[in-house]
């Protein structure tokens, strides 16, 4: 039993801390809030120079080859920079997909241009909720070519090659592959997004070309994996995200006074950030329950991602509010950092499906597994 | 990082898990006493446990042998644990005596001190209770009245102590009292143990919510204390009160055996709503989850913690959130227990069978626990300010000697 990441593991957490500290810091995400990209090039460039979206990429592909839970170490340090660009959650869960699923050409195509950034990934899953708010949703496949509308695409706007993991599809067959956003027939809409900083866009396909593609139960069971692995490495990005939200609202609880008094003196205060305190910390420890689970290839996976998704977004969406409840009227200025967290939480939480839909499947999860795991206590008493 | 147990654990495991088949005590299944009572048969059950425990180096796990532990790994206890909690063995009499009060005879007790009284105390044949709350003197400890003073043979001792668990059934107690009262608060306050057939020292048992006594009044006329049941320096008592409470397990460990989500899947398993299996009911599925996310969150958070100890690091205060979180965890997943039966919890639990034990138990003492051991309130200040780094409160009473703060304010006793 070792439930903490190794030493080197550790290691380079801290390195990548220091990176996104001085490569992105919160004016850099301020900059392309307010509609200035100019310096996202750049930072695209160093974070790839620095290996981060290449982490999980075999050496041979050009990547550094490491496990999932070097993947999750270092996004969490994304998530706490508010990185403006999908440079190490989304390219990691494309390149543990490429590598697991695909064949070689399709890997060979894209893992070294994930790793290098002169690709850009998004994930399209299949969409888990649909109404009025959802378009007509839906694809289907003829031959290796696909057509059909990809109504929300997190990181769309910016991306060239898509992950198509289409599982829940009613009566018809899931579908796996790699779509390469400038091939014949895939057109791209922008698509207004709240969160300025990620931007989303809607996928028209018109026969366009699957690469790796898989179909039938052997693609569901892979759309089933890659979307609890996604739920993982995002809830890391959530963490990061939590926690710097938390020490934004400390940080202005220790120089913001009233009644002659630091409000952070005040157990109003004190209590309402114990309690983010407290859903951070629970929230870390099902995070890496959720790595271990996917980087030990574990039958525990869905269960282990579901907890971590449900507590990872209920903790990030909690202490982005209550950052800004903190800074009082300020806090819901744009000149407050403070909508930066708002809405990043928003969107970590609104991707892969909500966490409603999350908090179903970890009740079903737990129902299978408790009610069995009873039965052998039953029996041993 | 790796769940699994490495070869040596999984063989540890294995003999411990063989060894417990073989040799396990059963709580009294006939007694139909509240959970939290101990009766003289329920004392007399756990500690034959205990001491079948000690012969096969099963208990105090991490001491020396010389102290009649096993000279382990925190990760075997954690195992043992791990076992052990799978069979319904009598719990409610070593907790405070060997989790929160020998340790602190083993961190502030001299070699003779510890040899004399660490090991009867693991063989269960003695048995430690911690005098610290006072009527007055709750979350604001600091604050209590009993006067400790010096004479030629010791201390004499007059005041009283609340809320002291199995002091009915202790031999030995750890005593908090105020030997200056010239010096700010927390500045003049001693720890000393007694033995509990002392003369002038009487515990009168307190009948709670639940109609059992697990908690005791404690009262010292003229109590006599030599000095060399002194633990640590006069005026030092406020720290060493601190490393007590620090030792308790359920501070940071799940460990409250409270309803959790198994317990939960297990109470309401055949109960239908209006025909709907209770556990399809939205009502159900949310608190499910809630429960889920706090008491296997509060096992992976303790299991991180037994990690950091392994390497020899000491947990920070942000692991500390066990009580915090099972309490109230286990007092609203007990609520929801109790709607999901409708009209049948309006009745007693000795009307609702085994099955019902544990919900019953985590709706009384659940609320107990948000109290007991820092009240939530205090935990959260404690949080807010050790690990956020935020300032403390204003404090009326700062710097001022105890005798020179008003009565009202301390909650002098009539």
């Amino acid at each position: 039993m070792n439930f903490d990441f190794s030493p080197e593991q550790l290691e380079l957490r801290e390195q990548a801390r220091n990176f996104f500290r001085r490569a992105c810091p919160l004016e850099r995400v301020r900059e392309v809030a307010d509609g200035n990209e100019a310096g996202l090039a750049a930072l695209w460039k160093e974070a790839c120079q620095y290996g981060i979206a290449g982490l999980v990429v075999p050496q041979d592909h050009g990547g550094l080859g490491f496990s999932p839970l070097e993947l999750c170490v270092v996004t969490e340090e994304a998530g706490r920079a508010l990185v403006p660009a999908p440079v190490a959650g989304p390219p990691g869960v494309m390149a543990l997909g490429l590598t697991r699923y695909a064949d070689e050409a399709t890997r060979t195509r894209w893992l070294p241009r994930l790793a290098s950034g002169d690709s850009v990934p998004a994930l399209a899953f299949a969409p888990v909720h649909s109404g009025r708010f959802h378009g007509e949703p839906g694809i289907a496949l003829r031959d290796r070519f696909v057509s059909g509308v990809i109504d929300v695409v997190p990181d769309g706007a910016v991306a060239d090659v898509l992950l198509v993991a289409w599982s829940e599809t009613e009566g018809a067959d899931a579908i796996l592959g790699w779509v390469d956003v400038s091939s014949a027939g895939a057109e791209r809409a922008l698509r207004v997004s709240t969160d300025p900083t990620r931007k989303v866009a809607r996928f028209l396909l018109e026969g366009s070309e699957m690469h790796g593609l898989m179909i039938g139960p052997q693609a569901r069971e892979a759309c089933v994996w890659l979307r609890n692995a996604a739920a993982v490495v995002i809830a890391f990005e959530q963490l990061g995200l939590a926690e710097r939200a938390l020490q934004q609202a400390v940080d202005y609880a220790l120089v913001r006074t009233t009644f002659g008094r630091l409000i952070g003196s005040y157990q109003a205060i004190k209590h309402k950030l114990a309690d983010v305190l407290v859903s951070i910390q629970l929230a870390r420890a099902h995070a890496y329950m959720g790595a271990w689970a996917l980087a030990s290839d574990s039958p525990r996976l869905a269960l282990a991602a579901a907890a971590a998704r449900v507590a990872c977004t209920e903790a990030s969406v909690l202490a982005a509010q209550e950052n800004l409840q903190v800074h009082g009227g300020f806090g819901y200025t744009w000149a407050s950092d403070c909508h930066l967290f708002y809405r990043r939480a928003r969107y970590y939480g609104a991707m892969l499906g909500s966490v409603a839909a999350w908090r179903h499947r970890l009740a079903n999860a737990i129902r299978g597994s408790a009610l069995s795991g009873a039965r052998t206590r039953q029996r041993l008493v | 990082m790796d769940f699994e147990d490495s070869p040596q654990e999984r063989a540890y495991r294995a003999r411990a898990a063989a060894w417990l088949k073989q040799n396990v005590v059963l709580d009294d299944p006939a007694d139909g006493t509240p959970v939290g009572e101990v009766t003289a048969e329920r004392l007399r059950l756990a500690r034959t446990w205990q001491a079948r425990k000690v012969a096969a180096g099963y208990a105090a796990i991490t001491y020396p042998k010389e102290y009649g532990g096993a000279g382990g790994t925190i990760v075997e206890e954690l195992i043992f644990e791990e076992e052990e909690a799978r069979f319904r063995v009598p719990r409610g009499v070593f907790e405070i005596s060997l989790g929160n009060c020998v340790p602190t005879v083993m961190a502030f007790g001299d070699v003779e001190t510890r040899r004399r009284y660490v090991p009867p105390a693991v063989r269960g044949e003695e048995i430690w209770c911690q005098l610290f709350s006072e009527p007055g003197a709750g979350s604001d400890l600091a604050g209590l009245w009993t006067r400790a003073a010096r004479n030629e043979q010791g201390w004499l001792v007059n005041g009283q102590k609340v809320w002291t668990s199995g002091a009915h059934f202790a031999d030995y107690g750890l005593l908090l009292a105020r030997t200056d009262p010239t010096v700010p608060k927390h500045r003049g306050l001693t720890m000393f143990f007694v033995r509990m057939d002392t003369v002038g020292l009487e515990s009168r048992p307190i009948r709670q919510l639940d109609g059992s006594s697990e908690f005791n009044e404690v009262f010292f006329s003229d109590v006599l204390i030599p000095d060399e049941q002194r633990l640590g320096d006069i005026g030092a008592g406020w720290s060493v009160a601190m490393a007590t409470l620090g030792f308790e397990r359920g501070a940071v460990g799940g460990g409250l055996r409270l309803l959790d989500h198994t317990g939960l899947l297990e109470v309401v398993e055949d109960v239908r709503i209006d025909g709907l299996s209770a556990l399809e009911t939205p009502r159900f599925e949310e608190q499910l989850v809630d429960t889920y996310v706090r008491s296997e969150g509060i096992r992976l958070n303790y299991l991180r913690a037994v990690t950091e100890l392994s390497r020899d690091r000491v947990p920070g205060p942000e692991y500390a959130i066990g009580k915090l979180v099972s309490a109230r965890s286990g007092q609203q997943s007990a609520q929801t227990a109790l709607e999901m039966i409708g009209e049948a919890g309006l009745l007693d639990a000795c009307e609702l069978g085994e099955r019902w034990r544990l919900a019953e138990r985590s709706w009384t003492w659940g609320a107990a626990l948000r109290i007991a051991g820092g009240s939530e309130e205090i935990l959260k200040t404690l949080l807010a300010e050790r690990v956020l780094g935020l300032p403390p409160e204003p404090r009326v009473d700062k710097g001022i000697p105890f005798n020179r703060l008003s009565e009202e304010s301390t909650g002098k006793p009539k």
